[in-house]
């Protein structure tokens, strides 16, 4: 038994945006992603920040969607977050994961920057013993480094 | 690795009498409790999955982008660089 995964906004951006993205990696991430229970989904804070502006203000201006096209987008978006809101489990960061994070985020600085909402999701993730689902390269090696345990397709090769 | 949290004195003290009773420790009681809990709500817990699972699909499959359009969620950090273009943002 364990509590769940703390799931990166490229997942949920990439569930959302299935119908487009062909690479197999992505399908094997949704594969496991679709078979985790609703309750051991856990969104921090920050990652829904960030995923609501990257669907609501990225995605469509990325994408040029017409009007029509924004519609249909927009009925699965709000469905998704309120589906976030009310049944995967929120968290909020405690202050010791953001000290954590911010060192982490210095030590990173140099030789492979990563942003702070990504070293907030590992600082989290080692903070709260929780497991990692992220596509990011760089975020499953520093995770790795940091003993904080995720989610490798190359370990799961029946999902598909 | 142990955390602390905090219970009322009620519940600790009834915690205290079942420990006494069963002779296992307080921690060893609250996993007990904590899994069964969990086993009893993985019925539900997979009901609620599967319901999701076929609502969102319906409505993914109804999402239209423009026609060719292909999607890469390899570098969504990178993508966030649209925004500097859209007016209003930022």
């Amino acid at each position: 038994m364990f509590a769940g995964y703390v799931i990166d906004t490229n997942i949920h951006a990439a569930y959302l945006l299935q119908g487009y993205e062909a690479d197999p990696l992505t399908k094997k991430y949704l594969a496991f992603y679709s078979k985790i229970p609703l309750s051991q989904r856990l969104v921090p804070d920050f990652i829904m920040n960030e995923f609501e502006l990257f669907i609501t203000q990225v995605a469509p201006a990325k994408y040029r969607m017409s009007g029509e096209q924004a519609t249909s987008f927009d009925k699965a978006v709000t469905t998704y977050l309120r589906d976030i809101a009310t049944s995967f489990t929120l968290l909020t960061t405690p202050l010791e994961a953001y000290k954590i994070a911010f060192s982490l985020y210095e030590q990173n600085t140099q030789h492979r920057h990563i942003s702070f909402t990504d070293s907030l999701l590992v600082a989290l993730a080692k903070q709260q013993d929780f497991l990692l689902l992220t596509k990011d390269r760089r975020l499953q090696t520093i995770a790795k480094e940091l003993q904080v345990g995720y989610f490798d397709p190359k370990f799961a090769p029946g999902l598909q | 690795m142990y955390k602390t949290v905090s219970i009322t004195n009620k519940t600790y003290q009834e915690l205290n009498t079942l420990s006494a009773r069963l002779e296992k420790p307080k921690s060893q009681l609250i996993a007990e409790l904590v899994r069964k809990l969990h086993k009893s709500m993985e019925g539900q817990e997979k009901q609620k999955l599967d319901a999701f699972n076929a609502k969102m699909q319906t409505l993914i499959a109804h999402i239209q982008l423009p026609r060719g359009t292909k999607v890469s969620t390899e570098n969504i950090d990178e993508d966030f660089r649209v925004l500097k273009d859209t007016p209003g943002v930022f």
